[in-house]
């Protein structure tokens, strides 16, 4: 009674947040159908000499309506002289205001003329004659001018997001004028060959870089994904990042599931995942990269083996930045999805800012929900069956369904706040709750059957966050976050029943629980809580220093009781800082681009006493100073071509469950030791572009030799533990061709491998020389590769639209389980070698407004494994509605 | 493109040069085979096990040779065998396999369902050629005909409880002289602390013992003792019994792996035949010649000769040092006259809960793993009882540790 009453309010509360999410989708579209009325509506109007105020107060006579805005804001006493015939209102007021960026709301009868918020942006160049690099051409971009120094360089800053008359003059050579239009969300480069006056010009080069194009042009080994491409997909952040190359996610089931993240050749807790730089620890065991839909995120940054100081941990392979900044606009990005399984996802990302106030409201969230009731099959081949009894002294092997794999999680985040005010660029207070049920249908593989184990709990995050450029003196940059978070859930393992693959009862009347055949049943209430402060200063010291600063602390403790037996388990607590001092210099013409780093971390960990039990404890303290430092270095040969260096003496800190373990499958360690690593990246990148065609090839190899490395292995049948494995070298390679036609097709061929050898010489803490010594450690995949193809046409079946087709294929290499090196060949447990084909068609309207997409994941129904006896879904198909506003 | 193409055909020439999962090397030829080595490597842990038909002699390794058995037995708790089969039980999973060792791989002859209450940990009896008594650590039992399969008996052996206790916890089962022979003990979580500082208790200071009629199961005759506790232990293939002038013998295992009381000494208990209850004027305390070390794994050599192994507490400062610190000898105890004989090897090590020393034909066959910095290595030794000579015997190549020993025909 206990447990059903527990989950009464859960599921309650993941209803309410689904029928919220639900209506909010729905609710803006009659809205908005009304908004469009009133700004649509055609006028003809005449204006002879008159303020612009007059005019609106004409406007709101004929059409019935009232318009609010600033008088001195938008200079409304301007006397105008306009004519309109039969002009929409939306164009007619923008005309009105010529000269002033907009932004027209309706409400009701209102309409709201603001003007838009005008984020800084620069454009900076090279300009070039035939005989090498031209100083002292004149560059003025509308009303800001300057002239290109000895290298032909120039930069304009503190722009405002429109279009600009573009006009270049020196003495001697043709002026150029051309029109170009400047985004807010990244800065544009204009590289331009000016001709002598003999000559006519031969090419003008205006190419706006994204923030991803920026983000790979520093030392660093980043991947970066725009994810815009991938927003009608159905596909969660880590179906995304599996095509990375050097990325490989292992995951143990369908939606929700478990998964394990390899980086280069290093996985677990050596990959640290961010959101927006605050580290997904802070986020509670029930928010994952596999349950965030991808329309929650603007872009994801891979770092491999280098981590730059921003992100502020102890990433010791690297880590997964999602930023989910869409820039200060008004968007709403409304999905639903239904698919195989009976699987349903929504998700809601909307962002709305007065520009007048600049107040921001910003709601994002989602709900998932799966039976995950996939067929499992047998598949003796790879020592794969799946028996069920066939009487009381025999099996049979067939197929079934999955019956206890249920998962369902919501999460909702609202953020309230100022921006662009002069004393915060941003203060927002953001509140985030999120809420998780998951069942558990195996073990660490589907020979163990569980038929009632779940977890379920909930998890609420108040947080704060403030930037400011400029602060106090030109070129301080801050931004600071502070959260505080509490992660409550229970395991739950009270069934006295035990259960076949048919859903049959193996055994029933037990004192024992599904997990562990030794252990009574037990319902596990956990509270984990997060503090976690960040701060961020940079300075800009001259055009080519700048000094960073981030100082990120973390304190999370954990309390756990077990009901059955009315036992409270030891509380625990960690403490983790990690400082970071940076300096990035850009020299050699600014080809140079070079960031060296410091980090200093600190690690502290209580353990409360254990009093009961076989082995008892002293309450127990441990902690550890380390000191890591780096540097990422590009030089840049042309605009298109550069390489690469990064290296990076990293330490990743253990975690609580490391630690502590999860009370399901993992078991304490307390004894563990943080594991750090020498890492080094070696990098070239070429990109070219001609007409409408786009190449780029990007090439790199790395080195890790990572010490104490933090390793899991199982520890009896269906438990494993965290231990310290000593030394590990990874290396490997990667590499990724693109090739893009306008936007009409593009294709992304890549492959990646990575290797681990053993490289401890003796048994953990004694002198016994290890059998192992140098052998590759088994059971990594080390070869994979991705083909993504796609192919869509814009305005094919009427203005507005876009029918795309995508496809994408997933190689992975097969692997054994266990020692290459050992026993027979024909004896070793296999990983399969897999080839996974996915298809997907999206039609889009009103330019990409209403989206409709329709999705076939493994294709070819393959019997897929990442991880040994574990069967992955077999052939899926979605259907996803999304609804885009901006 | 290219580099790309370069890439992965390079890669692929190069996992083509290592050995590929289809390929299938040459069948071994079918010579008799009776032994069997199981080896560790570590980390992952990989269990490989190796059919040969001598221990006595030569020289094996496990590269490329020998079957991978990590998944169908993990650390060689799980392998009984008889006539050149294998038999594999996984309470986590409630299946009972049987396999038999062709072309240097387990191949499966029948796996059926065996589902055994509160049997995380279980030993085994084989209580004729046919028959396979197998008991969980809670009194559960099952008897199983393996030559098709079926199980013919089960239920749970008549114990009591005792109330605040956890328990009873069944250390053997033995057959002999168609009484079944049960020895058992108790846990107590509050159990007061052990003597030595520093250190707590677990079992109880009692061993108990019930011996029923076999096959009847009934009139249980119920008898106990506070010299030590934990009779016999609770892994299964480690030695709990052994028969010498027909009588029946019983080490104890109050060691701290097994079950945790450190008040209590390591001995030897004593059914003496005809009778049903434990022999109140006999009990060979072990530890007391042996500066108070715990013994566990052994084998009865015949000719009133017993070959045990003893941990040096001295030496094993942490957990890890038991199964991997040089912190072991071997004794022989003269069953006559109740004296222990060191046998002349260096300290080795191995872990002491794994069914690693194997008794057959008069001789006890026990690894010796003396490595150690970069010198040492893995010899399987025996101990002949009549003769009374130790003998250096097959040298075992490429491994962590030798954790199974098994006779397999």
């Amino acid at each position: 009674m206990k447990i059903f009453l527990a989950q009464q309010p859960s599921t309650f509360l993941l209803r309410i947040i689904s029928c919220t999410l639900l209506c909010i989708m729905l609710l803006p579209l009659p809205a908005l159908a009304q908004q469009r009325s009133l700004l649509e509506k055609n006028l003809t109007i005449d204006f002879a000499s008159i303020k612009i105020s007059q005019a609106l107060q004409q406007i709101e006579q004929q059409i019935n309506c009232s318009f609010v805005y600033s008088n001195q804001l938008l200079d409304a006493d301007r006397k105008v002289t306009k004519r309109y015939r039969n002009e929409k209102l939306e164009r007619l007021l923008t005309d009105l205001f010529a000269g002033k960026k907009i932004k027209l709301k309706q409400d009701g009868k209102q309409v709201f003329i603001g003007l838009q918020s005008e984020r800084k942006q620069r454009v900076y160049g090279r300009i070039t004659s035939s005989e090498g690099p031209l100083a002292g051409v004149s560059v003025r971009f509308g009303q800001q001018s300057t002239t290109t120094d000895q290298h032909g360089r120039y930069e304009l800053s503190a722009l405002a997001e429109r279009e600009y008359l573009l006009r270049l003059s020196s003495v001697g050579y043709k002026t150029i004028s051309q029109t170009v239009f400047l985004k807010e969300s990244s800065p544009l480069v204009v590289n331009l060959t000016l001709q002598s006056n003999a000559q006519q010009l031969q090419q003008v080069d205006v190419d706006a870089k994204t923030a991803s194009q920026l983000v790979r042009e520093t030392g660093f080994n980043v991947a970066a994904l725009e994810l815009s491409k991938y927003n009608n997909s159905t596909r969660d952040v880590n179906q995304i990042l599996n095509t990375t190359t050097g990325v490989r996610i292992r995951e143990y089931g369908g939606l929700g599931s478990d998964f394990n993240f390899s980086l280069n050749g290093l996985s677990g807790k050596a990959i640290r995942f961010f959101i927006d730089g605050i580290p997904m620890e802070n986020f509670g065991i029930g928010m994952n990269f596999n349950n965030i839909p991808v329309n929650l995120a603007d872009r994801l940054e891979v770092y491999k083996g280098v981590v730059p100081i921003e992100l502020g941990s102890d990433a010791l392979g690297g880590g997964i930045n999602m930023v989910t900044n869409k820039g200060a606009k008004n968007y709403l990005d409304a999905s639903y999805s239904i698919g195989s399984f009976n699987t349903h996802r929504l998700s809601l990302n909307t962002q709305s800012v007065n520009d007048t106030t600049g107040l921001m409201f910003k709601l994002t969230g989602f709900y998932n929900y799966s039976d995950n009731d996939y067929w499992m099959h047998s598949n003796p081949k790879y020592d794969a069956a799946i028996r069920v009894p066939d009487g009381p002294n025999s099996f049979i092997e067939k197929s079934v369904k999955r019956f206890h794999d249920q998962y369902k999680s919501g999460m909702i985040q609202a953020e309230a706040g100022y921006i662009n005010q002069t004393w915060a660029d941003a203060l927002v207070l953001g509140m985030l709750y999120n809420n998780h049920y998951k069942e558990f249908q195996t073990g660490n593989n589907q020979n163990i059957v569980y038929g009632k184990v779940n977890r379920h709990g909930n998890y609420f995050m108040p947080s704060l966050r403030y930037k400011k450029d400029n602060l106090f003196i030109e070129g301080l940059n801050a931004t600071a976050f502070v959260s505080y978070a509490v992660d409550k859930y229970s395991v739950v393992d009270t069934s006295t029943t035990t259960y076949w693959w048919d859903g049959s009862a193996s055994s029933s009347n037990n004192d024992f629980g599904e997990l562990n055949r030794s252990k009574n049943r037990s319902y596990t209430n956990y509270q984990n809580t997060f503090l976690l402060t960040r701060v961020n200063l940079s300075y800009r010291i001259n055009e080519g220093n700048q000094l960073t600063l981030n100082h990120n602390y973390n304190k999370s403790d954990q309390k756990s009781d077990e009901e059955l037996s009315q036992k409270i388990l030891s509380p625990a607590g960690q403490s983790k800082s990690v400082t970071g001092l940076s300096w990035q210099n850009k020299s050699l013409q600014q080809r140079l681009n070079t960031s060296v780093f410091a980090k200093f971390f600190h690690f502290g960990i209580e353990l409360g006493a254990v009093t009961e039990g076989k082995n008892p404890m002293p309450a127990q303290h441990r902690s550890y100073n380390n000191f890591g430092y780096g540097l990422a270095s590009r030089y840049s040969m042309g605009d298109n071509m550069g390489v690469k260096f990064s290296y990076e003496h990293a330490y990743r800190l253990p975690e609580l469950v490391e630690v502590l373990g999860d009370g399901v499958n993992v078991i304490p360690n307390p004894d563990i030791k943080p594991e750090s690593s020498h890492n080094f990246n070696i990098n070239a990148d070429l990109s070219r572009k001609h007409d409408r065609h786009f190449y780029s090839a990007d090439i790199g190899g790395f080195l890790g030799n990572a010490k104490d490395f933090i390793y899991t292995i199982p520890m009896g049948n269906n438990t494993s533990q965290f231990l310290n494995e000593g030394k590990v070298i990874v290396y490997g390679a990667e590499a990724e061709v693109q090739y893009k036609y306008a936007k009409l097709v593009e294709l992304t061929l890549n492959a990646s491998y990575q290797r681990s050898k053993q490289n401890q010489k003796y048994t953990y803490g004694t002198e016994t020389p290890r059998a192992n010594y140098g052998n590759m450690i088994p059971n990594q995949p080390w070869l994979y590769g991705n083909l993504y193809l796609s192919v869509g046409k814009s305005d094919w079946l009427g203005r507005g639209t876009r029918l795309q087709f995508d496809w994408s294929s997933q190689y992975y290499h097969s692997f054994y389980l266990t020692w290459e090196a050992w026993g027979s060949s024909q004896s070793l447990n296999i990983i399969p070698t897999q080839l996974l084909h996915h298809a997907g068609m999206t039609y889009s309207l009103k330019d990409g407004r209403y989206n409709i997409s329709f999705e076939c994941r493994n294709l070819g129904n393959e019997l897929a494994y990442d991880n040994f006896r574990l069967q992955k879904p077999g052939r899926s198909f979605n259907l996803k509605l999304r609804y885009f506003l901006h | 493109m290219l580099a790309l193409a370069a890439l992965v055909t390079g890669f692929s020439l190069q996992s083509c040069s290592k050995s590929n999962p289809t390929d299938n090397p040459d069948p071994e030829p079918e010579t008799e085979k009776i032994f069997a080595v199981g080896g560790l490597v570590l980390d992952p842990d990989g269990s490989y096990l190796f059919q040969h038909s001598t221990l006595s002699e030569g020289e094996i390794s496990f590269l490329g040779k020998g079957a991978n058995v990590t998944t169908q037995d993990p650390g060689f708790l799980a392998f009984m065998t008889k006539d050149g089969f294998y038999y594999s039980y996984k309470s986590g999973e409630n299946t009972l396999s049987k396999y038999s060792y062709v072309n240097q791989k387990l191949q499966l002859v029948k796996v059926i369902p065996f589902v055994l209450a509160d049997a995380n940990r279980y030993n085994h009896q084989w209580i004729d050629q046919n028959n396979l008594l197998i008991y969980g650590y809670k009194g559960a039992y099952k008897i199983v005909n393996v030559e098709n399969m079926t199980v013919v008996k089960e239920g749970k052996f008549d114990i009591p409880t005792k109330a605040g206790l956890t328990g009873p916890l069944i250390g053997f089962a033995e057959l002999k002289d168609n009484k079944l022979h049960v020895g058992y003990w108790y846990g107590d979580e509050k159990y007061p602390d052990a003597i030595a500082k520093g250190k707590t208790n677990y079992a109880t200071g009692t061993a108990y013992f019930a011996v029923f009629d076999y096959p009847a199961m009934n009139n249980p005759v119920y008898s106990e003792d506070n010299r030590s506790t934990s009779p016999g232990n609770d892994r299964n293939g480690v030695l709990k019994t052994f028969t010498y002038n027909d009588d029946l013998y019983i080490m104890t295992s109050p060691f701290e792996m097994i079950s945790q009381n450190w008040d209590k000494p390591h001995g030897i208990y004593r059914i003496k035949k005809g009778t049903s209850v434990v022999d109140p004027t006999y009990f060979l305390n072990i530890s007391e010649k042996l500066n108070g070390d715990p013994v566990l794994g052994g084998g009865y050599a015949g000719n009133g000769k017993l070959l045990v192994r003893r941990i040096r507490m001295d030496l094993a400062l942490t957990w890890q040092s038991y199964g991997f610190g040089n912190v072991q000898e071997f004794h022989v105890v003269d069953m006559a006259t109740g004296s222990l004989t060191k046998l002349d090897l260096p300290l080795v090590k191995g872990q002491p809960t794994a069914p690693n020393i194997l008794a057959n034909g008069g001789k006890v066959y026990f690894p010796v793993n003396t490595k150690k910095d970069n010198t040492g290595d893995i010899h399987i030794y025996s101990y002949d009882g009549a003769a009374g000579k130790m003998v250096k015997g097959i040298k075992v190549n490429d491994l962590d540790a030798v954790n199974g020993l098994f006779k397999v025909k």
